[in-house]
């Protein structure tokens, strides 16, 4: 329910939006853990798996700082897979996660062990695909509408990812106002027309990843009197030996249900 | 225990005073032309320190010895009128006032407009009439009453299109905002470019900052009175205005001459004001309906029935309909019991409803508050500037905090209706003016409250009853899952709170030009509106103290220095106000349709401290004034247990309307009979905000890493606006006047807000600015006939 959002808009047709030199301050470097192992829902196959270490930087430093020396393991109570990186800070391995068993992320990094533990989330297929010409904010954008079940027997959390040559869009949502029922993940864009091809991914995910994405997805649209006040997003990421030390970013195990569509 | 053993005391005192008097001189003062009854006009008698003050209904009592007298009736606006009496039994007389020019604002002004109060003990007031409202320069030539409160010193705003107002530091939602005394939950149009006030239905408006009244109370920074108008009981008229936002029309006149009269006033914004690019089925207005009747049973019995009917309204398409505001009414009884004993009974009921069909999405949305509010107030003239006032308050509250329906033929959404709250506040006060020999007057004055969270279907039941838990692993709030679920009806009582809330005022009359006051009030507020943003948004809800919620309380303290000199007035204020059980919100808190609220909330305090400087010019052609206030505004909440580390690790920060300097400087000038010209200059230290020290990327976003909430600033606000407004003569019955303004002369690029982001063509991480109103000439047009 981030209408929010909606309310800023009216205040920014109004408003005049101006880039400036602003000179901010510089924080100590910390580390970003992006682990992220999925496997698809049609067939159990890994999807796009990696866990992606990074620091934080300046705010308007261009360039990214990958870590690449770090040691990186998944372990559960059967197996324990070794991470070994790729490229750019990713470290990958062959690993397929299997329902039910908690797995432990370890990282060694700067002589400092960071870990989070999570268990693989289930998610629902993506159906059908409903396009409309007269849709989005101000009916006149090609809307799409990614249809799936919500399971009306448990709490469900999905992210969702969908993609063009246009751009991203990402969202969260919980099952609380819909659970049980036919329901859709959304995609336009102004320049939306036919033949562009659009990835819709559905990752199941728990509460507590609603509930980070949901705070980061906020920061990035905050400002303006309407405004939430901006804060420090905490993910699963623990330092086991100095807590205040923490890493950002989060580590999820996630089904997913993908599909494409071409525009008409 | 020591102030009631005081108050009774005085209460004693006085009842001795009254004894020495001999006959009462009682009556109302009424507007000669229009017969409105006029308050805060002064009465007094010629060759003694005696005389009073009319009440909000006109009227006054003044008990004096027997004896012939001359009796002086004045206030700003009107012409002053001298009266010989005989006093040798109980009098009634009316007096009928004169208005000083016949100028198209024919609208009282009070006594606060003028000179200081020196003798009052009643300090941090502020009056302004509509005439000077109408006068002061505004974005869009849209006469708005927040904007020109906000000219005052201790009066703020979170930014420019911010809604609400900011008292001493305090919230947009603990000001109190009465409109003929129902209670106004929202002030703001258009998220808060513009008010609901139409300037011309409104008779007078005093602004409370501190030393509260006891007759007042249910907020904490401030009480905002607004009175609309009677009505015209002698002649019909209409007045006016057109202007580039919105269009006015007031309609008044007498049902029976003399006796009864009505008044009718709408207000509209042009639709699809806002949206003029898209050429679509869009639609963006306000509208405000005032309406009232008055009716005179008899010289001593006058009843009102009063309403305000305004709403803001937006379409988008199919996709996107919106619609909010206020609805009120007030059946209102005044009644002259005795020649010293006036009492007012209304029937009060309030409304504010926010309704939203989201057809993207599938659903409709609404949600609310309302409230029924039983009124008696008696005002006791004991003799003369001794006045005793109590009475009694109830108000029942119907919270709700949103119901969710499908909407459209293929919804997915479920039907979700939140629970219903009640809730039952009472209060009983008495307040005393005295006068304690030549050189002090105090005015004491006690309320009790009381508040009853009634019974809900249904209400969570928490481990030790904390719903919200720290895990000290991972460093946040979380919320307490809920272990049972217990259900009440309605006539059940599931916590109740009393409050005792002090209130005190004494002036030191230093001789007949200045004086020293000193201030103290403790308030009691018992709702709470929900809202995480900087500035309330009309979406927010209330909710009532209850089994998680502790009721909001302040202690205030004031002192000041008054002061009058021939033609300039002068008064310095300083404030320290301490407040308690202000809600905070877990980062992340989801406010909309969460059925747990006390899930996501925290307990905070915050505190406000400053000082305020006003000088007046009231006479002349040349007038205005500048308020200068010098203040901050914090607030912190603690960790609630050791190993918590509270929001923003406890520490105290800036509020989002915290602002250091704040300077204004008002101006009217009268060039001749036809022109007038004026100016405002307001300078403010910019808001807090909080700027990111660095930035990661998760999947692909760019998460920028905040510093410490609200531990930078938006650069300095300032601008200067200027108008000028031309009357021609009049013509018959037709008045007429054009006024023509500039907003923001020098086109200062003013930071409404500062946010960062990545540029998306560029991928380069980018601070911007957003300014909202540039240089803005209007024109409007008023008429009177």
């Amino acid at each position: 329910m981030r209408l929010f959002l909606i309310l800023t808009t009216f205040f920014f047709l109004l408003g005049c939006e101006e880039v400036i030199d602003l000179e901010l301050n510089e924080m100590a470097p910390k580390l970003v853990v992006d682990a992220s192992i999925n496997i698809l829902k049609e067939d159990g196959a890994p999807y796009e798996s990696r866990v992606l270490l990074t620091t934080t930087g300046g705010f308007y430093d261009e360039s990214e700082t990958p870590i690449l020396d770090a040691l990186v393991l998944i372990r559960s109570e059967n197996e324990t897979v070794e991470f070994h990186h790729s490229e750019n800070g990713k470290y990958v391995a062959d690993f397929t996660p299997q329902p039910g068993i908690e797995y432990k992320l370890i990282i060694i990094y700067e002589g400092e062990t960071y870990s989070a533990t999570t268990k693989l989330v289930t998610t629902s297929s993506i159906e059908h695909i409903e396009q409309r010409n007269d849709g989005g904010f101000f009916g006149d954008q090609i809307e799409l509408k990614a249809y799936f079940l919500d399971p009306g027997d448990q709490e469900n959390y999905y992210y969702t990812v969908t993609e063009s040559v246009h751009g991203v869009r990402r969202d969260v949502l919980s099952d609380q106002f819909f659970n049980g029922n036919s329901i859709f993940s959304y995609y336009s864009h102004k320049n939306l027309s036919g033949g562009d091809v659009v990835y819709f991914h559905l990752f199941g995910v728990n509460e507590s990843f609603f509930n980070y994405m949901n705070l980061l997805l906020e920061q990035t649209g905050s400002g303006g009197p309407f405004g939430t006040h901006p804060s420090t997003v905490r993910g699963n990421i623990v330092n086991e030996n100095t807590p205040e030390n923490f890493a950002f970013g989060y580590f999820r195990i996630s089904e997913v249900s993908v599909k494409s569509y071409v525009v008409e | 225990m020591r102030l009631y053993a005081l108050f009774l005391l005085i209460l004693i005192l006085s009842i001795d005073v009254v004894a020495q008097e001999k006959h009462i001189l009682s009556g109302t003062v009424y507007d000669s032309n229009t017969g409105e009854s006029l308050m805060g006009i002064n009465l007094i008698v010629k060759g003694t320190d005696r005389g009073t003050v009319t009440n909000p209904y006109g009227f006054y009592s003044l008990p004096l010895p027997a004896g012939d007298y001359i009796i002086e009736v004045s206030s700003i606006g009107y012409q002053k009128e001298e009266f010989n009496l005989s006093l040798f039994a109980d009098l009634r007389k009316d007096f009928r006032l004169l208005p000083d020019t016949e100028k198209l604002d024919e609208v009282v002004v009070t006594s606060h407009t003028g000179q200081t109060n020196i003798r009052s003990s009643q300090m941090s007031v502020n009056a302004l009439s509509a005439e000077t409202i109408k006068k002061i320069p505004v974005v869009l030539g849209e006469v708005d009453v927040i904007k020109s409160l906000t000219l005052l010193p201790g009066v703020s705003t979170a930014g420019e299109g911010a809604s609400g107002f900011n008292v001493r530091g305090g919230a947009a939602d603990q000001n109190l905002i009465l409109l003929d005394e129902a209670i106004l939950y929202d002030s703001s149009h258009l998220f808060g470019f513009f008010s609901v006030f139409n300037p011309d239905a409104i008779k007078n408006l005093t602004l409370y900052k501190g030393a509260v009244p006891a007759r007042y109370g249910g907020r904490l920074a401030s009480v905002l009175e607004i009175q609309q108008k009677d009505g015209n009981n002698k002649k019909f008229s209409m007045t006016g205005g057109i202007g580039l936002i919105s269009s006015r029309l007031l309609l008044e006149g007498p049902i029976q001459k003399e006796h009864s009269s009505f008044l009718v006033a709408g207000r509209s914004s042009y639709a699809h004001l806002f949206l003029p690019l898209f050429d679509l089925d869009n639609k963006a207005f306000f509208y405000d309906l005032n309406t009232k009747v008055s009716h005179q049973i008899n010289t001593k019995n006058k009843i009102f029935l009063s309403g305000y009917f305004g709403r803001d309204v937006f379409k988008i398409s199919e996709n996107f309909a919106n619609s909010y505001g206020n609805a009120t009414l007030n059946l209102r009884w005044n009644s002259i019991l005795s020649d010293q004993l006036f009492s007012n009974t209304s029937f009060i009921f309030s409304d504010y409803h926010y309704a939203l069909d989201l057809e993207l999405v599938g659903f409709t949305y609404d949600s609310g508050i309302r409230n029924y509010n039983l009124k008696y107030d008696l005002t006791q003239y004991l003799s003369a500037n001794n006045i005793l006032r109590y009475g009694i308050n109830s108000i029942y509250y119907h919270f709700n905090p949103g119901d969710i329906r499908p909407f459209g033929e293929n919804s997915g959404i479920n039907p979700f209706k939140l629970t219903q709250k009640y809730a039952w506040e009472n209060a009983a006060y008495a307040e005393l003016e005295i006068e304690l020999g030549e050189s002090f007057t105090l005015q004491g004055g006690i309320r009790l409250s009381s508040f009853h969270q009634l019974g809900q279907s249904e209400l969570f039941i928490y481990p030790d009853d904390r719903p919200v838990t720290y895990d000290p692993k991972f460093q946040i709030y979380k919320k307490t899952p809920a272990v049972d679920t217990l259900s009440f009806n309605r006539r059940q009582i599931i916590k109740s709170f009393f409050n005792p809330e002090p209130r005190l005022g004494i002036s030191w009359i230093l001789d007949d030009n200045q004086s020293l006051k000193a201030g103290y009030n403790r308030m009691v507020q018992y709702i709470h509106l929900i809202s995480n943003t900087s500035s309330p948004t009309p979406l927010d809800i209330y909710t009532p103290s209850g089994k998680y919620i502790a009721p909001q309380k302040s202690d205030q303290y004031t002192i000041g220095y008054f002061l009058n000199q021939s033609k300039y007035s002068l008064e310095i204020e300083s404030f320290y106000k301490k407040i308690k059980n202000r809600l905070d919100y877990i980062p992340g808190a989801d406010l909309i349709a969460n059925n747990a609220i006390e899930q996501v909330l925290l307990n905070g305090e915050a505190r406000a401290y400053g000082a305020e400087l006003m000088i007046k010019k009231n006479i002349g052609r040349l007038q205005g004034w500048i308020s200068y206030t010098l203040s901050k505004s914090e607030q912190r909440t603690p960790p609630g247990a050791p190993e918590e580390k509270g929001i923003n690790e406890g520490n105290w920060y800036p509020t989002a309307w915290d602002k250091l300097h704040d300077i204004s400087l008002t101006t009217q000038f009268d060039l001749s009979s036809k022109w007038e010209i004026a100016a405002n200059f307001i300078f403010q230290t910019g808001r807090p905000t909080t700027y990111p020290a660095g930035k990661y990327y998760y999947d692909g976003i760019m998460i920028p890493v905040f510093e410490n909430r609200n531990s930078s600033r938006i650069p300095s606000y300032h601008r200067m606006d200027f108008s000028v407004t031309y009357t021609p003569q009049k013509e018959k019955r037709w008045n007429s006047q054009w006024v023509f303004s500039i907003y923001n002369v020098y086109n200062r690029k003013n930071a409404a807000s500062i946010t960062f982001r990545e540029n998306k063509e560029t991928y380069q991480n980018e601070a911007v600015r957003l300014s909202i109103f540039g240089i803005i000439p209007s024109i409007t047009y008023n008429f009177k006939f």
